[in-house]
């Protein structure tokens, strides 16, 4: 009873929170902060997406920064060879992104542990090389500049134009919450338990009658299509893509930002993307070192938490709990004592 | 039970240790946020520069950044713009066009620079200058693509001579002085390399030439023997190279193990530098090039420059004295227009300076206009074979 009660009192906070969060760019004047946070969540929804195949199928991919290269770049020349607009270039680049995805599990996901691994870095290493050398049609290494911005949203007689950097705010985050709730969904369906059965003992999966090979393929065709909607936002939101953003370095860092917010978590997708995008962007003010600090900031996460950001959070949670029954306990003993 | 404690203690530690330093990290970032409004009144005006810091491309951008710096460095001296000293913020922009983008964000926005010097690469320019324009940030790039002269952003300046000029030059000396008849391209795969070899192809049929080959090599590329022995196949008079100096230097390297001997030379100046000398050695002897610049000039700005140069113990590079120019040029902008955005951008365009690099005038689309020298490679050293007209 009080343990319902208290899971509806942290959903309304949670809900609460959540709304409140659309109101942020009202408290921020610098433009730049909201550039960034904008990265951030569009990070988040890369984390999540990776989150989905890493940290609830046991699955690891090095691919995945290719996905997220083909929904930018399904997008950038749809918009730009075609005209077509924001509305019409997104759901096409997830869905290009999925089929990319789907047939790239179906051919990789027969391989485990290492070996899937290996594959994934060489599907997403041929990818970024089309990027790199289908000149006529991704513009080669300068990439493609002058993608629009998303037509302006009316709604009634109110109009919401994408001039500046605050103006995308609303829309990526309404992404990101779309991207937590399919989560949520994913993972608390049959589908998602089979899914975590199959991370923490495949063979034991199996046995149950769980079908192991389409379970992983499915989860990371949609694994991918997350990526896919990231890239389509990414490139009408920077309106500029090249090859080197979606090169084997932005497969690691978004596999960096699960591992460092900690692996089959929602908000710890969220935490990791936002503390790489923050100390990235810090850095920029010595730019010979920042990829020196950055490396070792990376390296000293993952030695001292390899469960990341919400492993650390958990265990003072556990240790907070611990210290509160032992301080309770003689209190109740006192109590006791006292009635008698 | 003690021992998991000490461990769980130990952690939180080191946790601590890396919340402060990432909140070290954005306090400084919001300190100089709150820069930004303090520029307009204090007493810095603060200057950009985007340029490739650190990869392939790093020399160029460290040589901009210390012509830069000279430039600030004397104009701070002799007592700054209007009494406001000059202050640079440098960005690094990977020579890519989203990292320019990024960084040129955030040198607009978060440290409200009045003007960016940069973009050494064209790609990063032009996705840079969209950024850029609409915020009316004078932009002075050193980007080679035509593209650069017809995006219409008014707040664009072009501090080097482009293709346009260049490539009629270098082909007219090479087709009148060196009877070439026959020409094999190898260009790097990127806006500035094929724009180049769409302009050399031009004023080669002009001239009555030849285009035998048309090899592609993408930056970074190590390895040429593919695209040279294609080459020494069609037995060529001259081979164009259009790159920059380490591509240019390992091509020429190649080229000679491969047993091709003919006369290579560029359209233009980019890969004038010393390292070109420095990695290429021997096999890069009797290149030649249409250079804007001539360091060994004997003309009163020179003279200064490479005085400056010494004192500050800076290599007087190519790109250090455009580099240079460029900051000279629109620190007095800045001045005439007191560092307001409209008013240095009308000083700017209608500026006549006199330079390192000769005169400084901007025609219409923000270019400068003035002949190109044409200068070879002679015993390690760089030498003017032809004076600019």
């Amino acid at each position: 009873m009080d343990l319902t009660k208290k899971s509806g009192v942290r959903k309304a906070i949670l809900i609460f929170a959540g709304i409140a969060l659309f109101f942020l760019p009202l408290g921020i004047v610098n433009p730049y902060f909201m550039y960034i946070i904008n990265l951030i969540l569009i990070y988040a929804l890369l984390a999540l997406g990776l989150d989905l195949i890493v940290g609830y199928t046991g699955q690891v991919s090095v691919g995945h920064g290719a996905f997220f290269g083909v929904g930018a770049y399904v997008a950038a020349i749809l918009a730009k060879n075609f005209g077509l607009s924001f509305w019409l270039t997104l759901p096409l680049s997830i869905v290009v992104t999925s089929v990319i995805g789907f047939m790239i599990g179906f051919i990789g996901l027969k391989l485990i542990e290492e070996y899937l691994v290996m594959a994934t870095l060489a599907f997403g290493t041929i990818i970024w090389l089309v990027f790199l050398n289908w000149t006529d049609l991704t513009g080669g290494p300068m990439g493609i500049a002058g993608i629009p911005a998303p037509p302006t949203v009316k709604i009634g007689s109110v109009e919401f134009p994408f001039l500046q950097y605050h103006d995308y705010y609303p829309l990526l985050l309404i992404f990101v919450y779309l991207g937590i709730l399919i989560t949520r969904l994913i993972i608390k369906s049959g589908f998602g338990r089979a899914c975590t059965a199959i991370r923490d003992d495949e063979l034991a999966a199996q046995a149950m009658g769980i079908p192991v090979f389409k379970t992983k393929v499915t989860m990371f065709t949609i694994s991918s299509a997350f990526c896919g909607a990231a890239g389509g936002l990414y490139a009408h939101f920077l309106h500029v893509v090249s090859p080197e953003t979606f090169a084997f370095g932005m497969s690691v860092t978004i596999l960096t930002m699960v591992m460092i917010g900690g692996q089959g978590s929602i908000a710890g997708a969220v935490i990791g993307a936002s503390i790489l995008t923050i100390s990235s962007e810090a850095l920029r003010e010595t730019p010979e070192l920042r990829m020196l600090i950055y490396g070792f900031m990376i390296v000293v996460m993952i030695m001292f938490f390899p469960k990341g950001m919400m492993g650390v959070f958990q265990m003072m949670k556990k240790r907070f709990l611990q210290r509160k029954e032992q301080l309770e306990k003689p209190t109740v003993e006192k109590e006791g004592l006292s009635y008698e | 039970m003690g021992q998991s404690v000490n461990v769980f203690v130990k952690k939180t530690v080191l946790f601590m240790i890396l919340a402060v330093l990432l909140a070290g990290c954005s306090a400084t970032k919001s300190s100089s946020g709150n820069g930004s409004s303090k520029s307009e009144s204090g007493d810095s005006i603060k200057v950009g520069l985007q340029a490739p810091m650190t990869g392939d491309n790093a020399q160029y951008g460290q040589d901009m950044k210390n012509g830069v710096e000279l430039a600030f460095k004397k104009i701070n001296s002799e007592g700054g713009i209007n009494g406001k000293k000059l202050k640079l913020i440098v960005g690094d922009d990977k020579a890519t066009p989203t990292e320019a983008v990024a960084v040129v964000n955030k040198m607009i926005m978060n440290d409200g620079v009045k003007a960016i010097i940069g973009g050494y690469n064209s790609s990063p320019t032009l996705a840079a200058q969209d950024v850029s324009g609409p915020a009316q940030v004078l932009h002075l790039n050193m980007g080679a693509s035509p593209d650069l002269s017809k995006t219409g952003n008014k707040y664009l300046f072009r501090v080097i001579l482009t293709g346009s000029v260049y490539v009629p030059a270098v082909m007219k000396y090479m087709s009148e002085e060196k009877k070439v008849k026959k020409i094999a391209a190898l260009f790097e795969n990127t806006d500035y390399g094929i724009t180049m070899y769409e302009a050399a192809k031009t004023s080669a049929k002009d001239l009555g030439l030849e285009f035998a080959a048309t090899e592609k090599y993408n930056p970074g590329d190590k390895n040429f023997s593919a695209q040279l022995s294609k080459i020494k196949a069609l037995n060529p008079d001259a081979v164009m190279v259009v790159g920059l100096y380490n591509e240019v230097a390992l091509i020429e390297q190649q080229a000679k193990q491969a047993g091709l001997k003919v006369q290579f030379f560029s359209p233009d100046d980019s890969m004038y530098s010393k390292q070109l000398i420095t990695l290429g050695g021997e096999a890069v002897e009797n290149h030649i090039f249409a250079s804007m610049i001539d360091l060994n000039a004997d003309t009163e700005e020179m003279k200064e420059f490479k005085k400056l140069a010494e004192e500050n113990n800076i290599p007087a590079q190519a790109n250090s004295a455009i580099a240079y120019d460029a900051a000279m040029a629109l620190a007095k902008a800045l001045e005439e227009g007191k560092a307001d955005a409209e008013k240095s951008r009308d000083a700017l365009a209608n500026i006549d300076y006199k330079g390192i690099t000769g005169p400084i005038r901007f025609d219409k689309n923000g270019d400068r206009a003035n002949t190109p020298m044409i200068m070879q490679v002679q015993k390690g050293d760089f030498v003017v074979i032809k004076q600019s007209e």
